[in-house]
């Protein structure tokens, strides 16, 4: 009983230091938003980004059944990509506050510590699947096709179909957060592969529901059958996804969901599924043992060189008369190469040994092979493999707790935030550096031009998402989201790197150039708001 | 050199953490003594242009920090009571960057920084990884930092504290050293760092200054109100809640119990010599706001 209490305390508490930050209001008026995209209207007017469930040509009444349904759909997909990186921070933040160490002198056990955060977790996202709800019965009523509202059939969906995958999300996050290696950029990294694998499979294939995290398969087919019963010649396509552009789709009534014992079931599942990566965790999880925590294989050596003794013996050795020379008159000028070379060693300082290997593999490689091999897949995975040094721009200073320091030097905007910016310039150039050399030799400057839009949009997007956010998640978030997207998957308009013939046709980089300038000064009054206190 | 500050007050949402303070100080050391929360932080992190004053203003050499904070930064030490250090840089990689920062070109930063490590005691401990240093190492870590580009005003805050008992006396000596041609703030709850350094003190509580004297003339304030009383154990509650109780020490002849107290409180006491301690608990208790 003790446990459940411990365990409750954990999610609860946890739970309110959470949602009482601005930043969840901020969170929340978004998902609010997203309510708006996920149920477009019919127009020929409008040229928007939409999401949209067309069943050649058709949708079902904006009745709540078919809105609970469709927006449970989007939502459970998105949220999974999202709410992961939103709440995959709860053991780091026991770990900044100190409030582990107290934690770890406790006599909670680690599976509690680790369902504890995932409640945690799952409250969070849950709540955000709340407002969703509320927000989807707003925009029923908004779009007007039909103002009953069916509770039943509006919020079963969100139930049965999201609540089960948050679960298994909040779960996965704790798992992330324990495991040391997948704690930082690499494990956000693995998560948005996973779960866009996860997300293409289950598209593709037709699976049982228990394998269906996602739940997709089984409203689309439920709906695919109220088409067939109400369209005579459907022919069975469909299409589920964004969309840019007019729509103008005709409609038909659906009742909505039949709920059969087995998918009940089979969404019970994923919560069991859920609950059993949560133990996993605590298996990973080290209880704030600072020996274990995720450091460099020098720390460790020293930690272990380390006793009290020999600090004892640092502070008798000392050396009488020390004294220091006035340094008057030589102090306060910019000295910008020496503050870029300090930067880059920040960069690259504690980088493991195989990624330098790494980056050198990617340069030869987009060096020797031919650029229809390289620039599509070999030069935009070179840019992916700099993702976690580019991590820490403009949030290191908040991570290591040296805002202090820092903010109390002269023109700390100007010299170092703009330095750190170009730090992060010289990576994306020296890791791009074999595409660069091969541009230059088939004379690719328009190729060139765009990469190089690439080499500041992506340190820009890094320190303003770095400097207002105190992390590095939204960056993260934001780089996967567009290299996936717009790089791997050929958007033009998502093409940061300039990866694709039509990106240049279409001018992008001139937009991604001006999108650097402005994430620049973002960047720039993010750090002024700081310096404010 | 000369740091003012005029009606400096701040709030935090509803709260003034710190309220109409003024104060003119030169070169020298000016030790800031309060308890948890009187609003010694607040103080210094405005000083050391971390945050503003939501009221009044400060003058370095005649100009507003608030305005111009550059100035000031560019001959600014600041030792934060919290701060962190990167765990991947070792500590002359880590000044290194610093110096970068203040400005300090690499000849002369690599000279100031062998200097510092010996000052600090850090020669064997600077090729190791700051990860993996002690919460006292670490805050020598920050006294070289602080010191890296010969401050005229160095602000140190609670500096003393993670420090074994010998380097604390080695920070206060060099302290004093320093302290000729510049200004130095010493902020601390520790009444003995004070007493071994400052020629000057402020002494504060619930954000407002309570008294700025010497060390001498605070002295002056309890002089003939300390008592030594012996009581029995059993009694010590009782006069703990109504006397101020400087200490306490258990003998065989029972509790030795030090005092302040405007008249003696008993036929028994005895008058003993004043300590800074029993004025500055006096101070924190009796005196009003100036």
């Amino acid at each position: 009983m003790n446990g459940l209490r411990a365990m409750f305390y954990l999610a609860w508490s946890d739970y309110l230091e959470r949602t009482r930050r601005s930043s969840f209001l901020i969170i929340l008026g978004l998902t609010v938003v997203a309510g708006y995209f996920y149920l477009p209207a019919n127009s020929s007017t409008t040229s928007t980004l939409a999401f949209t469930l067309d069943f050649s040509g058709y949708r079902g009444v904006y009745n709540s059944a078919w809105v609970g349904t469709q927006v449970a759909l989007f939502a459970s997909l998105w949220l999974s990509l999202i709410g992961f990186y939103l709440v995959k921070n709860t053991v780091e933040r026991d770990v900044s506050t100190g409030v582990g160490q107290i934690i770890a002198t406790t006599s909670v056990r680690k599976a509690q510590y680790t369902l504890g955060k995932m409640l945690s977790n799952f409250a969070m996202l849950a709540t955000m699947v709340v407002v969703l709800a509320i927000a989807a019965g707003v925009m029923q009523l908004v779009r007007g096709e039909d103002t009953h509202i069916d509770l039943l059939a509006l919020l079963s969906p969100f139930v049965l179909i999201m609540l089960p995958t948050m679960a298994v999300v909040a779960a996965f996050a704790i798992l992330f957060e324990t495991v040391s290696w997948l704690s930082r950029t690499l494990g956000n990294i693995v998560y948005f592969l996973l779960i866009g694998g996860i997300i293409t499979v289950t598209a593709s294939i037709n699976i049982a529901p228990t394998a269906d995290l996602f739940s997709s398969n089984f409203p689309i087919q439920q709906m695919q059958q109220g088409v067939q019963a109400a369209v005579p010649g459907y022919n069975g396509t469909f299409n589920y996804g964004t969309r840019f552009g007019t729509i103008f789709l005709r409609t038909f009534r659906w009742s909505g969901m039949q709920w059969s014992g087995e998918i009940v079931l089979s969404r019970l599942l994923w919560v069991g599924v859920a609950i059993a990566i949560a133990l996993l965790a605590a298996l990973f999880f080290k209880r704030f043992d600072a020996v274990h925590d995720r450091q460099s294989r020098r720390v460790k050596l020293f930690l272990r060189s380390v006793s009290p003794a020999t600090d004892q013996e640092i502070s008798v050795s000392v050396p009488a008369g020390a004294c220091l020379t006035p340094l008057a008159g030589r102090r306060g000028a910019w000295r910008w190469a020496t503050l870029l070379a300090s930067e880059m060693r920040l960069l690259l300082k504690g980088v493991v040994w195989w990624w330098f290997i790494g980056a050198a593999t990617f340069i030869a490689l987009c060096l020797f092979l031919p650029v229809n091999i390289t620039l599509g897949s070999l030069f935009p995975v070179a840019w992916l493999w700099a993702l976690p040094l580019w991590s820490a721009l403009g949030n290191r200073e908040t991570r290591y707790q040296t805002r202090q320091l820092i903010f109390s030097t002269a023109h700390p905007i100007a010299r170092q935030l703009s330095i750190q910016w170009l730090a992060g310039i010289v990576i994306a150039l020296l890791t791009a550096s074999g595409m660069i050399a091969h541009f230059i030799l088939i004379s690719d400057w328009s190729g060139l031009l765009a990469l190089g839009v690439g080499a500041i949009f992506v340190p820009a997007l890094a320190l303003a998402t770095g400097v207002w956010t105190g992390n590095s998640r939204l960056f993260e978030i934001a780089f996967v989201t567009l290299w996936y997207i717009g790089v791997i998957n050929h958007l033009p308009v998502l093409d940061f790197m300039g990866a694709n013939a039509s990106t240049l046709a279409m001018h992008i980089p001139l937009a991604y150039g001006i999108a650097a300038i402005a994430l620049l000064l973002l960047a720039f009054a993010g750090r002024w708001q700081q310096l404010q206190g | 050199m000369e740091l003012i500050l005029e009606h400096i007050s701040k709030r935090y949402n509803n709260v003034w953490g710190l309220q109409d303070f003024t104060l003119r100080v030169g070169p020298g050391i000016l030790g800031l003594l309060g308890p948890n929360g009187a609003g010694k932080s607040t103080l210094m992190r405005i000083l050391a242009t971390i945050t503003k004053a939501t009221e009044g203003r400060v003058l370095w050499n005649g100009t507003n920090i608030a305005k111009a904070p550059d100035g000031l930064r560019a001959v600014l030490g600041y030792l934060p009571q919290d701060f962190g250090v990167y765990p991947h840089l070792n500590a002359v990689e880590f000044l290194e960057y610093m110096a970068a920062l203040k400005g300090l070109n690499r000849k002369i930063s690599r000279k100031r920084i062998d200097e510092l490590m010996n000052v600090v005691n850090l020669v064997d401990a600077r090729k190791r990884p700051l990860g993996g240093f002690s919460g006292g190492m670490k805050q020598r870590v920050g006294i070289a930092q602080a010191l890296l580009n010969d401050p005229q005003l160095l602000i140190v805050d609670e500096p003393t504290v993670g420090l074994d008992p010998e380097e604390r006396v080695r920070f206060r000596n060099l302290l004093t050293d320093l302290a000729g041609e510049r200004i130095v703030l010493l902020s601390t709850h520790i009444v003995s760092d004070v007493e071994a350094t400052a020629m000057d003190m402020v002494i504060m509580n619930h954000g407002r200054m309570l008294i700025h004297s010497s060390p001498e003339q605070i002295l002056h304030l309890v002089e003939g109100k300390v008592w030594e009383w012996v009581i029995p154990g059993e009694d010590l509650p009782v006069v703990r809640q109504h006397y101020l109780v400087s200490s306490t020490l258990r003998r065989t002849d029972g509790v030795h119990v030090r005092l302040v107290c405007e008249t003696p409180p008993h036929i028994s006491v005895k008058a003993v010599t004043p300590t800074l301690e029993d004025a500055y608990l006096y101070a924190v208790s009796a005196l009003p706001a100036i």
